[in-house]
């Protein structure tokens, strides 16, 4: 390099180095301490809340659903015999109840509310069913009511026992209830007779999954969860440790977690430990591959002191403007490793060149500096200006990314330009005190020949490698466009194992329904009777949850209220029966018979929530084709065909008529439901926090959601019925199609700046040639995804403006070294990418370590963005290796 | 003013002409069909798959069997385990459905409003499944003809008869060649609500018959196949199959 062509700025920084190295770094240190103190108060927020556009309409209204009626954010999920997981669940919501910053627990559902105004709370058409089938409040009477009720709505109607699925599911769960303590009545006589009462009459009061193996008790926190505020996660971790402990003391349940609350807990453990690890695992990378090529144990460490400065300062500016820290800004460090050591070692390795040369200290720095630090700089704006290109999202989680990377790579640039160079300087003087020569890497020279041979190839059959590279090109476009598909499934991107992601799958598959709600707000109940009607007929619809369920209709009240005074008065008139044994065991046959029968019409017609309660009631198993014997029914048969059990059946069916007598009067009361006694756990469920006039519809999916197709249908009947609604899984398709469109966007974006950068840079279209590798090279990634079977993500879709920043340098430093060079055009490729290639190899090995780092994330949709990265720099390499030289080829003259 | 009632009377009269000609033939046409459909009785085996809204697959077998042309019949499940030995049993041209369930050993008689709901869980509805006489059940007016896949058809609209099946009118597609139904939209006071597609057609004992039907339910977004495994013509079922009494009984 011509010494009058160096900047007046990097001979600047060589004086101030080489004069002053001392003062320079303790100013540095200092600014860096204060930039770690600062660092030290970022928070971690894995919130997906903060990913998306904050004006998106979806956005703000789920916030403000959230903020009015709270959120099941916590679910506890109980697994064992059903009278053990209520005793656990009767041990702990109290307790639960009692935590600071809860606001709900929903464990048990109303059902004295449910006794008391039972009748007035039914439909019509149900309403009259009910006249008919409790008419006689004896448990012969009423068990001959239900099996006529049987008889004529579903055991010849699989119509019917699809339109009322949910329905006659919970309705069996009770009545498994009921028949478990009547069994246990006629063996022992001691079972609870009012217990079996209840649950016949308003159902099982737990929300029980339909293999009666499961439990769930949901919590609404104070604190939303979308804010992911320290007392949220607080107090997902406080739940945890409590019912943890008290599940230590009952063995025979088992307990997990699910619900957004603690997958963030989840996601926060596996990210934030592994992020120090796989940080620390990078450094070792580095540091040996850089001993390994400076044959050195003390030089990699200069190369990477500053690369540490960098980064603290990057991670001081992101908690001033951000104060916290997201699942993309995450890995900041990681990428930052990768890319700012690029920068000092083509620092390093011109340096030792030019020493290598004969050029004194300064003259070296100022030479270094001003020339492979310019390519440096060119290199690290145009990595820098695609990072910025991301702040034109929406997606706060990408605008934040590409900020905090921009910002970083920038900082990264002065660290690395104000702190190695007077750490060069103090080395060699080091080495002068002893009198030694400070030591030059072997190859510092000479570079590395073989790459310059590469080059020299591809150089003189341009025709070959462009052909074969526009047809592989053209190959990996056509399968990037059309065949690969794009993750929608928020849970497959999260790590592989955790429970309380396992639980979104299995919870619908056990419940019939998903924990996961569709929320719908209105400010008129008969508005949202009307909508839950309608939204349960919805194939893709699990239930519906409604205040209208708890308030009777004002036009029923004086429809009914005659009715029930002549069923009072008819029960009243009952006389207490002497139960004839046979009688009630006809009944109970006959209930078999009659559940049998539905279950195999619910079985054909796929009415798949109704015939696995039955047949745990039967006892029959479709797979083995055969009856187990323990079951309630059969068992209760078996009693009754044996003397002792008989002798039991006038006591325990005294006990239960007696419950009876007094249960069914109360339940046919005419006093409606309505909102002012509605019961707490109703109140804090459905109704606003605030006590405004709004009501609200949780519409919970009958499978999981979080797959798209599943999710569309559900949106699609819902919106049909209902119009605008929201839901947490549709909040992640937002968050997908946005990023999509900001990585679409960011991507041009990138491709823009970087054509400025270029010419301006190369002043002229010199520069533009090296775009071209690096298409080659993201092209080739694309390719290699498709062949490997990944998807795009809304994580790895960020990588493709990232890897149009970080590829483009390779092709900027090699025609920076082929410009300065001088000789026949192909002596000039063969000594620049001798020379540089070596350094790009390294650069993009390093790279590729910082980012390869990134795929070892046990979060899958992290490990991908990783994956993705680390192809895309190894493609870039190779690309520029092999395809640039025949480039210049085409469009460069041989001055010689 | 004259001319123009003269217009009016002689269009009106042209019409009238037209639709009882149409009426005409449309009874004509279904005559044919109840000729080339109606068998005087059948002994087969056929498979069943429900497909639900979910998308969820089901497949059932079952040995059927019918005598005095249709009048009777009866489906004995042999797959899966869970159904097998269950029966269901129509008689009076699907007026009266007995069901045997071998599990629990019970037989109910389904009430007379189960006719037009479906049949154990499939898309066909249990007087689907009955093959009456289409004559006795149905008036028909012939639309016109026109090529279905193909195949030359006529298209008939069905208007069942007071005593008829529950639907409000079928339009009928059948060949003209061998005169057999090949496609059948079911209409309710509500529109389309079902559509019925016949093919694989296979000439067994000199009968061409349709070995799948294709019952696809618009409004569940369901549909049910049913698929001729093997049929036979030429062997008249026991008559006492077609007995309550038989149900419980094991198939000879």
């Amino acid at each position: 390099m011509n010494q009058e062509t160096i900047p007046g700025w990097a001979r600047g920084i060589a004086r101030l180095s080489v004069n002053r190295p001392v003062l320079t770094l303790i100013v540095l240190l200092l600014v860096t301490f204060a930039a770690f103190w600062q660092a030290g108060t970022l928070q971690l927020r894995m919130n997906f809340i903060d990913l998306l556009p904050e004006h998106h309409p979806d956005a703000v209204g789920y916030k403000q659903i959230v903020d009015e009626y709270g959120e099941q954010s916590i679910i506890v999920a109980i697994e064992g015999e059903r009278d053990d997981m209520v005793a656990f669940a009767e041990e702990i919501v109290p307790t639960l109840r009692e935590m600071e910053g809860v606001y709900h627990v929903e464990g048990a559902q109303p059902q004295e509310y449910f006794l008391d105004h039972g009748f007035m709370l039914q439909k019509p058409k149900d309403f009259y069913r009910w006249l008919r089938m409790y008419d006689d409040p004896s448990l012969t009477g009423v068990l001959r009511g239900i099996n006529d009720d049987f008889e004529r709505e579903y055991t010849d109607n699989d119509d019917n026992l699809r339109d009322d699925e949910l329905m006659v599911a919970r309705g069996l769960l009770g009545m498994g209830l009921a028949l478990e303590r009547l069994e246990q009545g006629l063996s022992a006589n001691n079972a609870d007779a009012d217990e079996g009462v209840r649950a016949l009459l308003a159902g099982e009061p737990w929300m029980l999954s339909l293999d009666r193996k499961m439990l769930l008790v949901a919590i609404t926190p104070k604190e939303p969860m979308w804010s992911a505020s320290e007392a949220a996660l607080e107090l997902t971790k406080q739940v945890q440790q409590t019912v943890g402990e008290r599940a230590a003391e009952h063995p025979e349940v088992k307990v997990s977690f699910t619900g957004m609350g603690p997958i963030g807990v989840d996601e926060m453990n596996s990210v934030g430990t592994y992020t120090q690890l796989l940080m620390l695992a990078a450094w070792i990378l580095v540091y040996l591959l850089l001993a390994r090529n400076f044959r050195s144990w003390g030089l990699p460490w200069l190369a990477m002191l500053p690369l540490a400065v960098g980064i603290i300062w990057a991670l001081g500016l992101m908690a001033i403007i951000f104060g916290s820290i997201n699942i993309m800004t995450v890995m900041l460090g990681l990428v930052l490793i990768g890319l700012g050591i690029d920068f000092t070692l083509h620092i390093v390795t011109r340096f030792c060149e030019e020493r290598g040369a004969g050029h004194d200290l300064e003259d070296a720095l100022a030479i270094t500096l001003g020339g492979t630090g310019r390519g440096v700089l060119t290199g690290g704006l145009t990595t820098a200006a695609a990072f910025f290109a991301l702040m034109i999202a929406d997606t706060r989680g990408v605008f934040e990314f590409g900020f905090s990377a921009g910002a970083g790579v920038l900082l990264t640039l002065v660290a690395v330009f104000l702190t190695l160079p007077p750490l060069l300087v103090l080395r060699e003087k080091r080495y002068t005190r002893k009198g030694r020569v400070a030591p030059l890497p072997p190859d510092a020279e000479e570079g590395w020949p073989l790459l310059g041979s590469i080059a020299a190839w591809s150089f003189k059959r341009p025709a070959l490698v462009i052909i074969v590279m526009v047809l592989l090109g053209g190959a990996c476009f056509y399968v990037a466009w059309t065949g690969i598909p794009f993750e929608y499934n928020f849970l497959n991107l999260e790590p592989a194992g955790l429970t309380s992601v396992e639980m979104q799958q299995e919870i619908p598959d056990r419940f019939g329904m998903s924990d996961q709600n569709g929320w719908i707000a209105v400010t008129d109940i008969e508005r949202a009777r009307a909508l839950k009607d309608t939204l349960e007929d919805q194939p893709a619809v699990g239930s519906v949850s409604s205040v209208s369920d708890y308030v009777t209709k004002p036009a029923w009240i004086d429809q009914y209220a005659p009715q029930l005074a002549s069923l009072r008065e008819q029960m009243a008139s009952h006389p207490t029966p002497n139960t004839e044994t046979d009688e009630l065991y006809e009944q109970i046959s006959r209930l078999w018979d009659n559940l049998d029968a539905m279950s195999n019409q619910a079985y054909m017609a796929g009415v798949d929530r109704v015939w696995p309660v039955i047949d745990i009631l039967t006892g029959y198993d479709t797979e083995s084709n055969e009856t187990d014997t323990t079951a309630v029914l059969p068992s209760l048969q078996a009693l009754f065909e044996d003397e002792a059990g008989r002798a039991r059946v006038q006591d325990v069916a005294a006990a239960w008529n007696a419950s009876l007598a007094e249960r069914l009067p109360q339940m046919a009361d005419s006093s409606p439901g309505t909102l002012d006694n509605l019961p707490e756990s109703v109140r804090k469920s459905l109704l606003p926090m605030d006590g405004s006039a709004e009501y609200l519809l949780r519409v919970s999916p009958r499978e999981s959601i979080w797959e798209k197709d599943k999710l569309d249908q559900f949106d699609q009947q819902v919106e049909d019925v209902a119009g605008n609604h929201l839901s947490t899984a549709e909040l992640f398709i937002v968050m997908t199609v946005e990023t999509l469109r900001d990585g679409r966007t960011g991507s041009l974006l990138a491709l823009g700046v970087i054509f400025i950068l270029l010419l301006f840079h190369f002043r002229g279209a010199f520069g533009l040639m090296a775009v071209i590798p690096l298409l080659s090279g993201a092209l080739l990634m694309l390719g290699l995804m498709y062949i490997t079977g990944m998807k795009y993500n809304y994580i790895n879709l960020i990588a493709v403006p990232v890897i149009l920043g970080i590829g483009i340098d390779d092709g900027v430093h090699a025609l920076h070294r082929f410009r300065e060079l001088r000789g026949t055009a192909v002596e000039r490729i063969r000594a620049a990418f001798s020379r540089v290639g070596r350094a790009i190899l390294l650069t993009s090995a390093t790279t590729m370590i910082g980012f390869g780092s990134i795929a070892f994330y046990t979060m899958r949709g992290m490990a991908s963005f990783g994956m993705v990265l680390f192809l895309g720099v190894g493609f870039c390499f190779i690309a520029t290796v092999l395809v640039l030289p025949a480039v210049v080829r085409v469009f460069v003259r041989d001055r010689n | 003013m004259k001319l123009r009632i003269l217009c009016t009377t002689v269009f009106a009269l042209l019409m009238i002409t037209c639709t009882t000609l149409a009426d005409e033939a449309g009874q004509q046409w279904l005559s044919k069909i109840d000729d080339a459909e109606s068998v005087p009785w059948s002994i087969g085996t056929m498979t069943q798959t429900i497909t639900t809204t979910s998308g969820d697959e089901r497949t059932f077998t079952f040995e059927s069997f019918s005598a005095d042309s249709g009048d009777v019949s009866l489906m004995a499940y042999t797959d899966p385990p869970r159904v097998a030995g269950d029966k269901i049993l129509m008689l009076d041209g699907g007026d009266q459905v007995w069901y045997y369930m071998k599990r629990r050993d019970v037989t109910r008689h389904y009430a007379g409003h189960t006719l037009k709901q479906s049949a154990m869980g499939s898309d066909f509805s249990y007087e689907d499944l009955s093959t009456g006489d289409l004559q006795e059940d149905y008036t028909a007016e012939l639309l016109g003809e026109e090529t279905l896949e193909g195949e030359p058809v006529v298209k008939l609209k069905a208007t069942p008869t007071p005593d008829g099946p529950s639907y409000d009118h079928l339009i009928l597609w059948a060949s003209t060649n061998d005169h057999l139904s090949r496609k059948i939209e079911y209409y309710d006071e509500e529109g389309l609500e079902k559509t019925l597609i016949l093919s694989d057609f296979r000439t067994v004992d000199g009968r061409k018959t349709a070995f799948s039907m294709r019952m696809d339910n618009h409004r569940r977004n369901s549909y049910t196949v049913m698929n001729t495994i093997e049929i036979r013509y030429n062997e008249e079922p026991n008559a006492r199959l077609f007995t309550k009494g038989a149900l419980a009984e094991p198939i000879e």
